[in-house]
């Protein structure tokens, strides 16, 4: 079982903010001291690290062409078919560091749209096919959680899931 | 069932002969010699013209008009007739020993003409009997000055209006116009229902005032209705071409007048006047896009409808693209318990058990357990629906109850109607509540309401899933589709029923009869400008009940309540 610690981006910019001035004001106190701050900064580097992963990884799930590498594998994203645009919906999402700092999980809510092809025989659905119309777009509220794991080329998608 | 030229079922039902091609050109040849018929007298004063009409895409056309009504088309004499509105004449003739035939409106004032090239057979249409046509736009040429232009063109000008005619036939027709591609007529007089149909068709603009339009009753009889329309005059000019119900050929022009009923809000873009959104480079001759929805149904016999409902039935498991933008469900009837006793109909006891629970007895029955889902569309006032499981025609039961005024209104949807046995037949029935805190209404009853005559509503179900209403007559629902540029596209209809629940709040229903089987339902809250509805449907794949919600826009109601009286 993996022993986690969790945190909000907002807590997280908290803690930056605490750190960014003992930081200053510690280092010249004790080594323990030195060691808990390194701890702390290495592990702010990892959050930073995943977030501007989550964000690019993000911009991948609304078409950018860049992107496609920070999976593992392409087995490791199961988003649902016909995903055209995630969106924030406002909410911090939660980061939890987890195997001492060689993984993390991410979860946070996204307003989803999807592509849903028109392939039923409601008179709607058939009559704007007639039309040309094959589909039409859907939005619902998804969770998305991504798996991050570290190797020594740094931060990468274990996994990402829309559910 | 015998032979008749304006049935007493509705044309849905009726079974028009799959004529031949020889039985029509055999039809048509007394015609083609003689010419249209009409009511009033045809014009003739054509003798001595030659109109060399120079098209777009037919080539030059040139028809010699010779003494009395004779005219002569590459060689061949035929009987012509013609009838001018203003100052553009309308000419047609049938071309002797052959299923085709013209119709040409030619401006005399800007010497703009366009041409309908008619036919019967070799498509596209796959019905023999159903009339095809081409139109041409162009110009007549003269020995002096230059080709214009300009041209006729489709229009949208005519959009959303609605007119009532009435023709020296004597023959009264509410015309809507809702769409680009579509229109939806009500005959008053030759059919019996007073129903409205839609049907394929085309708008042209002549000039400011004057326009061309033609319908052809694809699916239905396939005859074509087409006139010239002067919107400032509100007269007609008119050729009806094509076999009745009991097959005899109809070809006569006519005059009419005609009364201006309104006009339907256009969502088009501001500076779109485009009117061809279905028009691409690769089109056939006469192709156009035909909604012919019994072609498509799935036809299922009772047994394997009885088969469908005991191993697939879906009660509304998952979103659907028919609510996407619906509001959400509501557990609000979680933990009552009332009966409601329908007038000549029904009783039923209820106990909801939570919010997509219940449990229903009928008539005092056994209790059976359903799921269920329920909206509270104005404060009090519910929709719900839920399957009668046991019911040998597969029952549901969608409710509008009002619990703060007693009264609840039934729609039982049934499959295994004689027709077909997957598409979905309706029931109305109106009655009283009963249950704690919920007050008696005595005698009172919710009722059918003329409200919702005349109107139409837009219904945006989800993302790129939208629709207009238009409530034509008292027992009519049609529905148009809009492209992506918002121009009104394919229309159809079915039966409708309208309940007036509250003030500006209404229960209404729709049926897809000979199309998809499907009984649509919904409340609709006028004050928020939303409904919540529920859809019963049988196919191969499944019984189902569904949500329904889609925000509307009022789009205008049309004046039609007196061509309506009430018995």
């Amino acid at each position: 079982m993996h022993k986690g610690s969790e945190t909000s981006r907002r807590s997280l910019l908290k803690a930056s903010a605490i750190l960014a001035a003992p930081v200053i004001a510690a280092v010249p106190s004790v080594a323990g001291a030195a060691d808990g701050s390194r701890a702390r900064l290495a592990r702010l580097e990892d959050e930073h690290a995943i977030e501007a992963l989550q964000r690019k990884f993000l911009r991948y799930l609304n078409g950018s062409d860049e992107g496609s590498d920070l999976l593992a594998s392409s087995e490791a994203m199961d988003v649902g078919k016909g995903l055209r645009a995630v969106s924030q919906l406002g909410q911090e999402p939660e980061l939890g560091l987890e195997d001492e700092g060689q993984s993390a999980i991410m979860r946070c809510s996204y307003r989803v749209e999807r592509e849903i092809e028109l392939t039923g025989n409601s008179t709607i659905e058939q009559m704007s096919r007639l039309q040309g119309q094959g589909s039409y777009r859907e939005r619902e509220e998804r969770l998305l959680t991504t798996r991050f794991v570290k190797s020594e080329q740094g931060w990468r998608i274990a996994a990402a899931t829309l559910a | 069932m015998a032979l008749s030229a304006y049935p007493d079922v509705p044309l849905f039902r009726y079974p028009y002969t799959e004529l031949t091609e020889a039985q029509i050109a055999g039809k048509l040849a007394p015609a083609a010699q003689n010419g249209p018929g009409g009511k009033g007298p045809l014009e003739s004063d054509l003798a001595g013209t030659t109109l060399r009409i120079v098209t777009d895409g037919s080539g030059t056309l040139t028809w010699q008009f010779g003494q009395r009504n004779r005219v002569t088309f590459n060689g061949v004499e035929a009987g012509y007739g013609a009838l001018t509105l203003d100052h553009v004449t309308l000419i047609t003739h049938l071309m002797p020993n052959s299923t085709k035939g013209w119709i040409i409106a030619w401006d005399r004032s800007s010497n703009l003409a366009t041409v309908y090239e008619l036919w019967f057979g070799g498509g596209p249409s796959p019905h023999m009997r159903e009339v095809n046509r081409a139109i041409w736009h162009g110009y007549v040429q003269t020995a002096t000055g230059p080709a214009p232009t300009a041209r006729h063109t489709p229009t949208l000008r005519i959009e959303g209006r609605a007119l009532a005619w009435t023709e020296d036939t004597g023959n009264r027709t509410i015309d809507y116009y809702p769409s680009v591609t579509y229109s939806h007529w009500v005959e008053l007089d030759r059919l019996k229902e007073g129903r409205g149909y839609s049907a394929p068709s085309g708008y042209i603009q002549l000039t400011e005032d004057i326009y061309a339009y033609d319908r052809v009753e694809a699916e239905f009889s396939g005859l074509m209705h087409m006139f010239l329309m002067d919107m400032n005059r509100l007269e007609q000019v008119g050729v009806r071409f094509g076999f009745n119900g009991k097959d005899e050929l109809e070809y006569y022009m006519f005059r009419g007048t005609g009364e201006w009923l309104g006009q339907l809000a256009r969502f088009e873009l501001f500076g779109d006047f485009s009117a061809e959104p279905f028009k691409t480079e690769n089109d056939k001759k006469g192709e156009r896009r035909i909604y012919r929805p019994l072609a498509t149904m799935d036809k299922l016999t009772p047994a394997e409808v009885a088969e469908v409902a005991r191993t697939k039935t879906k009660v509304f498991e998952g979103p659907s693209g028919m609510a996407g933008n619906g509001t959400p469900a509501s557990g609000a009837l979680a933990g009552k318990a009332f009966a409601i006793r329908y007038d000549d109909g029904p009783s039923m006891e209820y106990r909801f058990e939570s919010a997509d629970s219940l449990s229903w007895r009928k008539s005092g029955g056994a209790w059976t357990k359903a799921r269920y889902n329920a909206w509270e569309v104005m404060p009090g006032a519910f929709i719900f629906g839920h399957l009668l499981q046991g019911e040998p025609d597969h029952d549901c039961h969608i409710v509008a109850a009002d619990l703060d005024s007693g009264m609840a209104t039934l729609f039982r949807g049934y499959m295994n109607t004689p027709y077909i046995a997957n598409e979905a037949g309706a029931e109305t029935y109106f009655g009283k509540i009963t249950g704690e805190g919920i007050p008696d209404p005595g005698d009172r009853r919710h009722e059918r309401t003329r409200d919702m005559l005349g109107r139409a509503f837009t219904w945006e179900y989800s993302p790129g899933v939208n629709s207009m209403h238009v409530y034509s007559t008292p027992n009519t629902v049609s529905w148009v589709i809009p492209t992506p540029t918002n121009q009104f596209g394919s229309e159809w209809s079915g039966t409708g029923d309208f309940v007036k629940i509250r003030d500006q709040l209404y229960f209404n229903r729709w049926l897809e009869e000979a199309c998809n089987g499907t009984l649509g339902t919904f409340l609709v809250n006028m004050r928020t400008m939303h409904d919540a509805g529920i859809g019963y449907h049988c196919s191969k794949t499944e019984l189902s009940l569904g949500p329904i919600g889609a925000p509307a826009r009022h789009a205008g109601r049309i004046d039609v309540e007196k061509f309506f009286p009430q018995a």
